[in-house]
């Protein structure tokens, strides 16, 4: 079996850089292999201008904050962070200091006695990060780091997370599966499906331009259209929608030729039912109307089939704008539509 | 994949070797020893005569006559039948005394859990002879039991309870007890209550729910358990010695004699022999039982 | 439905009623089953209990309790016979206990932590194959092997006899602490720039002593618990203590017994307790 197919990618210096995937999409494959746990069948991996495929992970100047933490029991947080610096025959004065500089900046000071399960989920996780941060890596790696944490938790070591990247100019490899995670908090990401890489790029680029079907579907939610190319010109196409929409998309296609396009929900718009259908309009029924606090979701049924997900404003007295079974018409505005490689 | 990515054949064979070879020579050497002696003849000042015979398994059915014709003789075979039935009575009961105790601790909180399982173990790793020789101080004529019986008019003369199957039997099921308690135990825990609680939202009064749900998922543990009371039980030494005085015989105790009073050692590892294949056979059945709890515990 | 309004609130109330005489449900509770856990746990210690409570008897028939006394103790700590026998006793279980936990713990570490090869469960069956030959087994075919190639080093004889049944029960608590052992403490240390021995005398090491040291007293109690394989193998300057108490148990019984008994049953009790205290901090 294959974990990993061909994936070639390369991570900045400096770079808070997220491999973003479904489980079983490979990416704690890619990040063993670059702590030196799984060895490739072919390839290479640089890091620094070595080489480092055939090194044991004791001999790679990466450091690895593990998903469990894998804080050692039977040693004090302190001897848990200075344990790096004792394997490479630190002196002890030496580990002492680097030890409570690490303490600190995890904002930890006057917990080096501890032992780790004396701490809570959030102080092991910032152990964990000092324990890696104390070899000061070339690389360091996190694997889920955050799954374990609550919701609130979570999002304040994801801050804690950019301000230790941005103090320490470590380069950061982060594994996630969560989205909203990988957008917020990384420089750029790599999204990745069965063992081969999506797409590369910053986060607004993943989510604003996703190369394919599969990082439209998986980031976000998104309304996928097909349609029919009729004209091409100047780097646009012109789609037709159902029966009588058509659409100029930016990117290239052969006349005549099926191509999916993408909307996010949020780029569409609802209008009361119009009298006479016009462009850039299809007109449909509300199906759903879920409240969702900050908005609604609307799923509309489409006279010509299919359904189409609109996120919709509230209004300001709190109530939602339209209701259930009522005729609407969608406004899709072109700059907003993507056209999809399958 | 493995944690020792460079742990190499030779790092395994310096790991096993010891244990392969203390193991190897001094436990399958002597089994093999005995396996030849029981195809051997006995010499008449112990010890064995170095020439084949199926003698030794001859003896064990059949008496030879003055004209070297076959006589049946089911004094050994009897043997055997007692002790199975007393392997079996001590197992049976040992299932009715210790599964409600093993559903009762399973079912405490957590920490009353593992103080209960402790207090079952600690018989366990106790010396088994002094456990047995207990229960001379109490069956005895002069014994706890028989003072009480006396000491409240219920009887005039002492009750024969020693060396007797009886006494046999609760010595087998005190020795062995915990053997069946832990295995009900552990599959007993493993059970989900919420199973026995949808049970009784589909109408399943408690009974019900104990032969219907609990006794079916708790079966691996019963089989596991009666196995492991019957196999010591069939080959114990200790308790028909002390408790049955020596003359109620067990398979045990007619091995051991042949070694020591008796000498004849070819006789003696025959029996053994046989006794060996019994518990082997039981313990394919316990694997292969264990084996399939755990496939069922993955799906 | 068509009861009237009285009806249905008398029978409501009756309801109410036979609600509140009523025991709360419990689900998995079984009424009978506390009364017979109360009968096992009588049943298991009272013999237990009687042996001690006759140890300390002044009264030699051992039956009617007549005064308070350590008598029989220090009649038996004076005994030269039960001395050598403890002597024996300790000195065979310490060097087969510490032989059979080397062993063990070598093996566990292969047998958890080396993957699988082949051979991998025939070297396991043969590490649990001492547990599965019954006792009387092992003790005649030892004593037929041990006769058979002419070994005869006293002491060393029943040690060798000892060992090999001590390797499988020291070799439990080791597999067990192993196999719950995550790697991902070993992955840890090789991150953290540890070469293999020093993750394994900085992690696995410390992290696997609980169930070494647990092991270790179980291998230990089991050798002092011996009688059968030690009363075949053993020549007549090794008896052990069991071994003795046998023979006086056969030839009669003296009060004597019950407080060599009852000092063995402690020392057991509190190597059991012991090693499970240990063998549960984590």
């Amino acid at each position: 079996m294959t974990a990993l197919k061909a994936v070639s990618l390369s991570v900045r210096e400096n770079e808070f850089f997220t491999l973003l995937g479904p489980s079983g999409c490979g990416k704690t494959t890619l990040l063993r292999l670059i702590a030196g746990f799984e060895q490739p069948t072919t390839g290479a991996i640089w890091i620094g201008g070595e080489d480092v495929v055939g090194l044991p992970p004791f001999k790679r100047s990466v450091n690895t904050v593990f998903q469990s933490y894998a804080l050692f029991p039977h040693l004090s947080v302190a001897q848990n962070i200075g344990f790096g610096l004792r394997m490479r025959g630190f002196e002890r004065a030496a580990i002492d200091k680097t030890v409570g500089e690490m303490l600190e900046l995890v904002q930890l000071s006057g917990a080096g006695d501890r032992r780790p399960n004396q701490l809570s989920g959030g102080q092991q996780q910032r152990v964990a990060l000092a324990r890696a941060l104390a070899n000061r890596p070339e690389v360091l790696l996190l694997d889920e780091p955050l799954s374990a944490l609550d919701f609130k938790l979570r999002k304040e070591m994801q801050l804690e997370l950019k301000r230790l990247q941005r103090e320490t100019g470590v380069t950061f490899v982060f594994v996630t599966h969560d989205q909203e995670e990988a957008l917020t908090m990384s420089d750029r990401l790599a999204v990745m499906s069965n063992g081969e890489v999506q797409q590369i790029g910053g986060p607004t680029e993943v989510y604003e331009f996703p190369a394919n079907r599969f990082v439209a579907d998986f980031i976000g939610e998104t309304n996928i259209l097909e349609g029919s190319v009729e004209a091409v010109q100047d780097g646009e196409i012109l789609c037709r929608l159902g029966n009588d929409v058509q659409v100029a998309v930016r990117g290239r296609a052969d006349i005549g030729a099926r191509v999916s396009l993408a909307v996010r929900p949020e780029r569409l718009s609802l209008e009361p039912a119009a009298e006479l259908p016009g462009a850039g309009r299809l007109d449909g029924t509300v199906a759903e109307a879920i409240y969702l606090g900050n908005g609604t979701s609307y799923h509309v049924d489409i006279a010509d089939g299919g359904r189409l997900l609109v996120r919709g404003q509230n209004r300001a007295d709190g109530r939602m704008t339209f209701a259930r079974g009522e005729r609407v018409s969608v406004h899709i505005a072109p700059e907003s539509i993507r056209l999809l490689r399958e | 994949m493995s944690a020792l990515p460079q742990s190499s054949a030779l790092r395994r064979m310096a790991g096993l070797m010891p244990a392969l070879l203390v193991i190897g020579i001094f436990m399958l050497g002597p089994l093999c020893i005995i396996a030849a002696y029981s195809f051997m003849e006995a010499s008449p000042y112990g010890g064995v005569r170095p020439e084949f015979s199926f003698g030794a398994y001859r003896q064990f059915l059949f008496d030879l006559d003055l004209d070297d014709s076959l006589i049946f003789n089911p004094a050994y075979l009897n043997i055997v039948a007692r002790s199975v039935v007393l392997a079996v009575a001590a197992t049976s009961l040992s299932l009715v005394l210790g599964f409600p105790a093993a559903y009762y601790i399973a079912t405490r909180p957590p920490h009353w859990r593992t103080v209960l399982l402790l207090l079952v173990t600690i018989p366990f790793w106790t010396n088994l002879l002094i456990r047995t020789f207990a229960w001379i101080l109490i069956l005895r004529d002069d014994g706890l039991i028989n003072s009480v019986l006396m000491w409240l008019g219920a009887t005039d003369a002492p009750l024969r309870l020693l060396y007797t199957d009886g006494a046999i039997a609760v010595g087998l099921i005190y020795s062995y007890l915990p053997f069946m308690v832990l295995p009900i135990y552990a599959s007993l825990e493993k059970i989900d209550m919420r199973l026995v609680e949808a049970a009784h939202d589909l109408h399943a009064n408690r009974l019900q729910a104990m032969w219907r749900v609990i006794l079916p998922l708790a079966k691996p543990g019963i089989i596991a358990g009666s196995i492991l009371v019957f196999i010591p039980s069939l080959g114990a030494f200790i308790a028909p010695d002390l408790l049955g005085g020596g003359r109620r015989l067990m398979i045990g105790s007619l091995i051991h004699m042949q070694f020591s009073s008796s000498r004849n050692w070819p006789f003696g590892s025959a029996v053994a022999m046989i006794l060996l294949a019994v518990v082997l056979v039981l313990m394919l059945v316990y694997a292969r039982n264990a084996g399939r709890g755990r496939g069922e515990a993955a799906r | 439905m068509t009861a009237d309004a009285g009806n249905v609130a008398t029978s409501k109330a009756a309801a109410a009623a036979r609600r509140r005489t009523r025991a709360p449900f419990v689900t998995g509770e079984y009424p009978g089953f506390r009364f017979f856990t109360i009968v096992f746990f009588f049943f298991l210690y009272a013999p237990i209990l009687v042996l001690i409570v006759y140890s300390f008897n002044d009264n030699r028939s051992a039956t009617l309790w007549t005064e308070f006394s350590i008598d029989w103790y220090i009649r038996a700590f004076n005994n030269d016979d039960i001395r050598r026998a403890a002597l024996n006793s300790l000195t065979i279980a310490l060097v087969a206990a510490s032989a059979a936990t080397v062993i063990a713990t070598l093996a566990a570490l292969i047998l958890v932590r080396g993957g699988r090869f082949p051979g991998h469960s025939l070297a396991y069956g043969l590490i649990s194959l001492p547990l599965m030959v019954p006792e009387i087994v092992t003790a005649v075919a030892t004593l037929s092997f041990f006769a058979a190639i002419g070994l005869s080093l006293g002491l060393g004889n029943v040690i060798i006899a000892h060992t090999v049944f001590c390797i499988p029960f020291a070799y439990m608590p080791i597999q067990a602490r192993l196999s719950d052992m995550d790697t991902t403490f070993e992955q840890a240390a090789q991150d953290l720039y540890a070469n293999d021995w020093n993750a394994f005398r900085h992690v696995t090491l410390p992290l696997m002593m609980p169930g070494i040291v647990a092991g270790a007293m179980l291998a230990f109690i089991i050798s002092i618990d011996d009688v059968i394989i030690t009363l075949m193998v053993a020549g007549a300057g090794s008896t052990t203590l069991p071994v003795y108490i046998y023979g006086m148990v056969r030839m009669g019984v003296t009060p004597e017994v019950n407080a060599v008994s009852t000092v063995l049953l402690a020392i057991s009790i509190l190597f059991v307790s012991l090693s499970w205290m240990i063998n549960r901090r984590r």
